[in-house]
């Protein structure tokens, strides 16, 4: 991809395009698509997506989250500073309350994981940290 | 004939690569898969990038996703460019006319107006993990008092209590991830001229997004973008990719 080089202050991440990771999440399943009928084939999107895993977010997550959160260190925080002004009113985002049992799938692509990883994954793709147990393998699409 | 001929009827096939206007000047010496020299093959006022391939070597590696995705960028100095889907072969010129060409040679003539003098971006805004988890905590003394009950108990002893704590925590996150998304992109959707989102906000991302931009507001865009992450420093990050070719706003031909 043509991405140029950072010319701004630095707070907004640039990625440097060659990275395999990037280049698959944008122009997989992309394009133009002609109609199946015609004598047209598609060649090389098996081995790809293979590559791709579905991961459907469940207990396993909950679990994550609740070792990322018991992971803080609030005490430091003092538990009674203001939030900063970006968040705003609760009320706002939350106040339908709808969200029990919408936690929505998690789809780990080749591609996905933390921004700072993917330079590493020009040539393994990445596995779900989850357990085997919980995992529901798929091609996707 | 049937798609399953392809392979055993031909030994080499075009790789087609995007679709672009009949007057569309090739960069020169770019090669595409498997090393090919490119070809345009016009119809009307289109054409179609090609470069021969073995119609029987073994498909998709990743180099050759690398080789498509430069000629495709690289098609883009010289004017309006419609990705075709990777991986989309035909037998031969004849075919990619008759198929591919001339029967949507009105849509795609139009697709590509379309798509003049604009560029795409990919945006994705996630949480800084520990300083929005941290927020949550502060923000919901249920999420303190799980954690206080579960932090220092062995996990046997405390799993029914742990999973509710991710529960209440997952969907803090959401609903948040949901209102900075709408947030952003209230600010974002006047500035661009499409976009889509590629994944709804969730606990992946806030953001993720596909932005069909005019070429002259590029750089306002590019500045507001960087603008809003430093105002959103330490709790959101932002990551920007492109300009690139319009791999989203490509429908079907």
């Amino acid at each position: 991809m043509t991405v140029q080089a950072q010319r701004h202050g630095g707070y907004l991440d640039r990625p440097s395009p060659s990275s395999l990771a990037d280049v698959v999440e944008i122009i997989l399943d992309k394009g133009i698509v002609i109609d199946a009928y015609i004598r047209v084939s598609l060649v090389g999107i098996e081995l790809l997506t293979i590559d791709a895993r579905i991961v459907i977010a469940s207990v396993d997550t909950y679990l994550r989250f609740a070792e990322a959160t018991n992971r803080l260190d609030l005490v430091e925080h003092g538990g009674g500073e203001p939030l900063p002004d970006f968040i705003h009113d609760l009320q706002e985002g939350g106040a339908s309350g709808k969200v029990g049992g919408a936690v929505k799938g998690v789809k780990k692509a080749l591609t996905s994981g933390d921004d700072d990883e993917d330079e590493d994954e020009e040539e393994r793709p990445r596995r779900p940290r989850k357990s085997a147990s919980s995992r529901r393998r798929s091609t996707s699409r | 004939m049937t798609e399953t001929d392809l392979e055993t009827d031909f030994e080499t096939a075009l790789f087609v690569y995007a679709v672009v206007s009949a007057e569309h000047e090739l960069p020169k010496d770019l090669r595409g898969v498997d090393d090919a020299p490119l070809e345009l093959v016009t119809h009307g006022s289109i054409g179609a990038v090609v470069g021969e391939i073995s119609a029987v070597r073994p498909p998709g590696r990743r180099a050759d996703l690398t080789a498509y995705s430069t000629v495709v960028d690289a098609l883009l100095t010289g004017g309006a460019v419609a990705p075709m889907r990777f991986g989309t072969v035909v037998p031969d010129r004849e075919t990619l006319v008759a198929d591919l060409l001339a029967p949507s040679v009105d849509h795609l003539a139009q697709q590509l107006a379309e798509l003049e003098g604009r560029t795409e971006y990919h945006l994705r805004v996630t949480f800084v993990e520990e300083a929005v988890l941290t927020e949550i905590a502060e923000a919901d003394p249920r999420v303190r008092e799980l954690r206080a009950a579960t932090r220092d108990l062995p996990e046997d002893a405390s799993v029914r209590d742990r999973i509710r704590l991710g529960e209440l925590v997952t969907q803090s996150w959401e609903r948040w991830a949901r209102a900075d998304a709408d947030r952003i992109l209230d600010e974002l959707v006047p500035m661009v001229s499409t976009h889509r989102v590629r994944r709804e906000p969730g606990l992946a991302s806030v953001l993720d997004l596909a932005l069909l931009v005019d070429a002259d507001r590029a750089q306002e865009v590019e500045d507001h973008l960087e603008h809003l992450a430093a105002e959103t420093s330490g709790r959101l990050r932002f990551r920007l990719a492109g300009p690139m070719a319009p791999y989203d706003f490509v429908g079907s031909g």
